[in-house]
């Protein structure tokens, strides 16, 4: 209602500026009945208005102007300067409610009589009303919100980025010569001040994603109408806020996902009566930011996908051989539906069905750097999970070479990077597609190379030095393969600007940009490549015999292992790690109590463990955990990527160190992330809690004791509460992290239940999910008061 | 109706091109090769923050490998939102004309006939006209 309210307010006064013009216009010549028609339109949809948003008294105001309007429309009554006066003192009026109401201040309604007897007064008595237009002079200006058209904003994203790319380039230039401290300076100021201006217009071109979202009721009423159907629809989350490009872009995929769900998921009423359901079915829509990603979950209770007959369909279409279908698991089975051309519906209908699928909807997520899951149960319902970034504009990606040329890859695309050099994978030609076999699982390999330029003129062997490295890249979870490349070089935020119809007709790129050392740079498209290089889903599978195991591999979260400045290996957790920063020791100086890098447009706290050299480069990794963001010295030599020892012996006292365990018989310290935020990031902006002795106590249960003590006590006692681990204690909260509903149900309220699967189900929350957690904590301590 | 005509000369032929399309003429950038683009595009370049797309004029006309190399002037055309360089071997200059172009597009050779708009006058000489945005379209209709 206050969204209404708002844009009631807004468009009124816009207005309102213009119709006083074209009433005193209209007075002087009164057979301008086209004028008069844009006063009376102006009364009329306030009027309007009002009685939709319950302003009585403004409608009852502008009801009495609108009968005048009409009057005279009529003819019935003369245009008297007297009744052009009172007009425009009831049409200054409204814009005083209108101030009035979006302040939040009293109404004084007394001085309406006097304005509606003016309207009424005949001609005689025109004396009997001082003609009210001083009142204009007076008005005032509270306007604290605009409308803008979208063109502007689109070119204001755009003039910034650009601003960006001049900025880049200026630095270059800047480097080159010698350096003025001066000048430094400057360029610093300047810098922070385009970051600024960047975040202001990208926070500018957020909408709530409510706008996506409003749409759907109407369409689930009419289809399930249509289709017979009865359907509950729930929305939650609709205040999340997205890009509106990004908005745009996901109109048509989620439009159909809700066709389908409706039209397959969906029984009718009978049916789900036999199936002891409820007759109304239900979809669930909602939407959630996790980090820099928001997820999107449509969830039907409808009859679920038959997973067999999605492999029937693969193998009468002639997409799958029945022997592959049969070593097919349940997921493998699901994730069919992104096939082009497959649908288990026995007829097409008016609704769906019809040729558009499920592969487009994939395909118009992966293009704006999405990924989307699939899950269903057989008779319960379908689960569709988009995941998609919060803006298009700008995209964390990394560069790498292939022979003599630069490519780029958006980040959210790259599972790991594995180097051919050291023996980590190794290469098998299968029914001429190659493969790598990279820890027992077997993904397909495209030599980007050969693919781009054609057979190396040189007649270099498949293991010359040109193909060094492998990227891991999926479009989908289950769509892995691997890109060959030359070089790996380094992560950079890319300001992407789709390219002429020339080069994306190729249909392997996603845009240009243009990175630090000036040279364009093309952003492949991972699907599009997939589908140029015509590799299937079907290839992409783990050797059958070791699967369970590879599962479990991958299940577990991945650490970055590197040489620490003091000569000792050390690990993170890799999902912190933003990127490899290769930095001068000149960006980096002490400023505001502590060593922080200028590093393009933002200053990073730096922690390191020795002190820095004088002169040379520094290798730093940034560390994120999604809003904070610290820089992390290392040695400059090897960091490797490996899975995160599954047990660390706990350090004795917190710091930087978490634990360490034993990687191939040498020792591994871990380093504790919440720790180095807490003390560095700068900004943990910690309650006045603290002071008081009154916290709230929370207590926790089950989950394992590096995760509990080290990450998840830190988010609860930031939150404001007390721990303990005492399940005899009182405790105004519980967290179960046990997995296994330890706490018995009577205490719902007072529960917030975690889990390590991270697509947890109803009533959890994945225990990584920080803001879901902290959103949580901090709504049951306000429900406390 | 007076209009103003860029002379420019490729592969020995001279020809014109509307001016109230183009934007600028530089020396070409480094060009970065595209793999697998469109036969006429020879890469894409920077050109003072951003990338325009390097078309070799000659190669879209006759079909031959696109290839561009640094120091070559650039016609820089705005076409439809993007920014596009035509490489041409040398501009020559700018002249105005009265009257429109001339038809004449059975005497082209198929390849100038798709990209022209006719011909023109100038000191003397027939120069044909030929439009930026035919030049840049997919090679689609030649190859058909």
């Amino acid at each position: 209602m206050d969204d209404l309210l708002a844009e009631f307010i807004a468009e009124t006064r816009e207005t309102l500026g213009t119709i006083s013009g074209e009433i005193v216009a209209w007075e002087a010549n009164p057979k301008d009945s086209r004028r008069l028609d844009d006063v009376f339109r102006f009364v009329h949809t306030v009027k309007g208005s009002c009685g939709f948003l319950d302003l009585t008294h403004l409608q009852r105001v502008s009801h009495e102007a609108e009968n005048a309007l009409s009057d005279l429309r009529d003819g019935k009554r003369e245009p008297t300067p007297a009744l052009v006066s009172a007009i425009l003192a009831i049409i200054d009026r409204i814009g005083e409610i209108v101030d009035a109401l979006e302040l939040g201040e009293e109404i004084d309604e007394a001085i309406d009589g006097l304005l509606i007897a003016a309207l009424t007064a005949t001609e005689d008595d025109s004396d009997m009303f001082p003609v009210a237009s001083q009142s204009v002079a007076e008005r005032r200006n509270p306007a604290r919100s605009i409308r803008v058209p979208l063109e502007l904003l689109d070119r204001l994203m755009s003039g910034v980025s650009d601003l960006v790319l001049s900025r880049n380039e200026l630095s270059r230039q800047l480097r080159r010569t010698k350096s003025d401290d001066q000048v430094e300076t400057a360029f610093d100021r300047m810098s922070s001040c385009v970051a600024e201006m960047r975040d202001a217009i990208t926070w500018a071109r957020m909408q709530r994603i409510e706008s996506l979202f409003a749409a759907l009721p109407r369409l689930v009423r009419d289809l399930s109408a249509e289709l017979g159907k009865s359907v509950v629809l729930e929305i939650d989350g609709a205040d999340v806020e997205l890009d509106r490009e990004m908005i745009e872009m996901l109109r048509d995929p989620l439009t159909h996902i809700v066709r389908n769900a409706l039209d397959h998921g969906i029984e009718g009423p009978e049916e789900r009566h036999e199936a002891g359901k409820t007759r109304d079915g239900v979809l669930r829509i909602s939407a959630h930011q996790s980090g820099n990603q928001i997820q999107i979950v449509i969830a039907d209770d409808g009859r679920g996908i038959d997973q067999k007959k999605l492999g029937d369909r693969a193998v009468e279409s002639g997409n799958l051989s029945a022997d592959a279908v049969k070593t097919m698991d349940g997921r493998e089975l699901l994730d069919l539906v992104f096939q082009p051309g497959l649908s288990t519906a026995d007829a097409v209908s008016t609704v769906s069905g019809r040729g558009v699928g499920m592969d487009v909807v994939r395909s118009n997520v992966e293009r704006i750097g999405g990924t989307i899951e699939i899950e269903s149960v057989l008779g319960e319902g379908t689960k569709l999970a988009l995941f998609v970034p919060l803006t298009l504009t700008i995209i964390p990606a990394l560069i790498f070479g292939v022979r003599n040329g630069y490519y780029a890859i958006p980040r959210s695309n790259i599972d790991e990077i594995v180097s051919l050099n050291r023996g980590r994978a190794r290469m098998e030609k299968v029914g001429g597609t190659e493969f790598a076999i990279i820890r027992e699982s077997r993904v397909p390999v495209i030599r980007l190379g050969r693919m781009l330029e054609g057979e190396n003129p040189e007649g270099d062997t498949p293991e010359s030095r040109d193909d060094r490295h492998l990227v891991i890249v999926r479009s989908n979870r289950r769509e892995r393969y691997a890109i060959m490349v030359s070089a790996v070089y380094n992560h950079e935020e890319l300001v992407v600007k789709p390219a002429a119809p020339g080069i994306m007709g190729a249909g392997i790129y996603a845009g240009t940009a243009l990175p630090d050392n000036g040279l364009p740079l093309l952003l492949l498209d991972v699907a599009g490549l997939a589908s140029a290089a015509g590799i299937r889903l079907s290839l992409s599978r783990n050797t059958k015999d070791d699967r369970h195991e590879i599962e479990q591999i991958s299940a577990a979260p991945e650490a970055l292992i590197f040489g620490d400045r003091d000569g000792r290996r050390r690990a993170i957790r890799m999902a912190l790690v933003e990127r490899i920063i290769d930095a001068d020791v000149s960006q980096i100086a002490e400023r505001a109590g502590t060593l922080r890098l200028v590093w393009n447009d933002e200053t990073l706290p730096v922690v390191t463990c020795s002190p820095l050299p004088e002169t040379g480069t520094v290798r730093l990794l940034r560390l994120s955990d999604g809003n904070a963001a610290i820089a992390y010295a290392i040695e400059s030599g090897t960091a490797d990527v490996g899975p995160l020892p599954e047990t660390f012996e706990p350090a004795l006292r917190p710091g930087r160190i978490a634990g360490v365990a034993v990687v191939d018989g040498s020792p591994i310290e871990l380093l504790d992330a919440h720790y180095l935020f807490s003390e560095f990031s700068g900004n943990a902006g910690r309650r006045p809690w603290s002071a008081s002795s009154q916290k709230p106590r929370c207590l926790v249960i089950g989950g394992d004791d590096l995760w509990r003590h080290e990450l998840l006590v830190p988010l609860i006692e930031m939150a404001g509460y007390d721990i303990t681990f005492d399940a005899t204690e009182d405790s105004d909260l519980v967290i179960d992290a046990s997995d296994a509903d330890y706490v018995s149900s009577e205490l719902q309220d007072n529960v917030v239940r975690l889990t390590a699967d991270p697509s947890p189900g109803k009533g959890r929350f994945y225990r990584y999910d920080r803001t879901a957690i902290v959103d949580a904590l901090n709504a049951r301590l306000k429900a406390k008061g | 109706m007076e209009q103003l005509y860029l002379v420019a000369e490729a592969g020995g032929t001279r020809f014109a091109m509307s001016a109230d399309t183009i934007g600028s003429v530089v020396p070409a950038p480094d060009v970065i090769p595209v793999p697998r683009a469109a036969p006429m595009v020879a890469g894409v370049a920077a050109l003072r923050s951003n990338v325009i797309t390097v078309i070799d004029t000659l190669a879209a006309i006759d079909g031959r490998p696109a290839s561009v190399l640094r120091g070559q002037s650039l016609i820089v055309v705005n076409i439809v939102d993007f920014l596009y360089g035509l490489a041409v071997d040398e501009v020559h200059d700018v002249c105005e004309c009265r009257e429109l172009p001339e038809k004449l597009e059975g005497a082209f050779e198929p390849g100038w006939r798709r990209i022209s708009l006719g011909v023109i006058e100038v000191e003397g000489h027939s120069v044909a006209v030929i439009d930026p945005s035919a030049l840049i379209s997919s090679s689609a209709s030649r190859a058909a």
